[in-house]
């Protein structure tokens, strides 16, 4: 879920620049070399998951899940999103190379802001309480993913109201699947690999 | 999974110095990205495809790829045309289809396919190895491009270990639908690779301390800036400035 080469007006390409930039810098300068390693396997993972394709309907809609990886990643989501988008564009062409700033900002900032307030509690005892936090990180990474796309669509051209309303709307039942997906992965991680969820709650 | 199908070859573009390939790629990219003028993007988009023809990619490829990004950008241009036919039908004296509406959906159609056949024929034609050598002269940080680097080198690890898993699962009948069974089918999956994914990464890492790693992923593939790689880069800056300074004077 991001948006292609030349669509997006200057300012906005200019804008996601220069907030990609410091943010890539200071996430590279907190991040420990042994950490690296989980980092950059998860950006892999984050490319390998989009040929997942759900049917939703009568249509289908490939997986992003990228509230998994604010979750295992903390800030590393950042560069892991931005190599991982980077590759998308490389290989398929989907994005860009002069929006990937935006685009990693888009898919980066919702999963690390919900991880952020929400991982802490994927620690109850109680399954119940897990598994709504792990729906809501998922839901809320994509959801907020799709807002700040329409958002930034609309903002880049006015006259792009339809597209933005359409993209939102079309996109919001994928969230509740992001959700659920999530939420049961780390219930089978809680099952078979409790520690996972150790990295989860303290990504460094 | 083979993704680098287009860096195999030996036009004059595969055998050009990637840094220059990188500069070229990034001016004509931004300058097609950020300019307003519709006759900036027309001279880079014919630029760009000099350059395919240079590069002797194969034509059926190219088009296959321009064909996605062209679909995606079919929406937005349909949702173009669509509000002005909604205006046109709560105001009759709006036209069915605006003027403004056709230029800034042509022009969208010019930077988007500019900066993509550019982007196959320059970036495409250098391999991953080649592209982290020579950001690697372009001072992008160290840390980012051993992160670029090992992340290359595991999407063909985590893409078999994701295609035995769909192979097993479908051998198995399994056929996806829109209800819990299937998203559960789904998470499972992910969560055994998220555990190969998580163990691999610690085995890698255990790997990197035993060969006494300080930072530095040595890179066998080696270049040098030629002549003809120097009047390329030059060309190419003369061509984007003359045409930035032209219409924007």
């Amino acid at each position: 879920m991001h948006i292609s080469e030349g669509v997006l007006s200057p300012g906005i390409v200019i804008v996601g620049w220069l907030g990609v930039i410091p943010i890539l810098a200071f996430s590279l300068k907190t991040i420990k070399s042994h950490q690296l390693p989980r980092i950059a396997l998860f950006s892999s993972l984050f490319f390998v998951i989009s040929f997942i394709h759900v049917p939703l309907g009568p249509t289908s809609a490939h997986l992003s899940l990228n509230g998994l990886l604010g979750l295992f990643l903390g800030i590393g989501v950042f560069p892991a999103l931005f190599i991982a988008l980077l590759f998308q564009a490389l290989f398929f062409q989907y994005g860009g190379i002069t929006v990937l700033g935006i685009n990693t900002l888009i898919m980066g900032i919702p999963p690390y802001l919900s991880s952020l307030f929400l991982a802490q509690r994927l620690n109850s005892s109680r399954k119940a309480v897990t598994f709504v936090s792990a729906l809501a990180i998922g839901s809320f990474s994509f959801l907020g993913s799709v807002i700040l796309l329409s958002l930034i669509t609309y903002l880049s051209n006015p006259k792009f109201y339809l597209f933005s309303g359409v993209l939102f709307i079309t996109q919001v039942p994928m969230a509740l699947v992001e959700g659920l997906i999530t939420a049961f992965t780390v219930m089978f991680l809680k099952q078979t690999y409790p520690e996972a969820l150790n990295l989860a709650r303290h990504p460094y | 999974m083979h993704i680098e199908e287009f860096s195999e070859g030996t036009s004059p573009i595969h055998r050009c110095d990637p840094r220059v390939k990188i500069i070229i790629f990034l001016y004509l990219a931004f300058s097609t990205a950020l300019t307003s003028k519709w006759q900036i993007s027309v001279l880079n988009f014919l630029y760009a495809l000099l350059i395919l023809f240079l590069s002797n990619l194969p034509w059926r490829g190219v088009f296959k790829r321009l064909f996605w990004a062209n679909v995606f950008l079919s929406f937005i241009l349909i949702s173009l045309i669509m509000a002005d036919l909604l205006e046109f039908f709560a105001n009759k004296d709006s036209p069915p289809i605006k003027r403004e509406s056709l230029a800034l959906g042509s022009h969208l159609i010019l930077k988007l396919n500019g900066i993509l056949i550019a982007f196959l024929s320059l970036l495409g034609t250098t391999s991953i190895s080649q592209l982290v050598h020579a950001l690697n002269h372009l001072k992008i940080p160290p840390k980012f491009l051993l992160l670029l680097f090992l992340s290359y080198r595991y999407l063909t690890y985590l893409h078999l270990e994701y295609d035995k898993m769909r192979m097993s699962i479908l051998a198995r009948g399994f056929s996806p639908k829109t209800n819990l069974w299937t998203f559960k089918t789904y998470a499972y999956s992910l969560g055994i690779l998220l555990v190969k994914t998580l163990r691999r990464s610690e085995e890698l890492y255990l790997a990197l301390l035993a060969r006494n790693f300080k930072g530095v992923y040595p890179l066998l593939e080696h270049f040098a800036m030629r002549r003809g790689d120097l009047v390329f880069l030059a060309i190419s800056m003369l061509i984007f400035n003359l045409s930035l300074w032209w219409f924007h004077r």
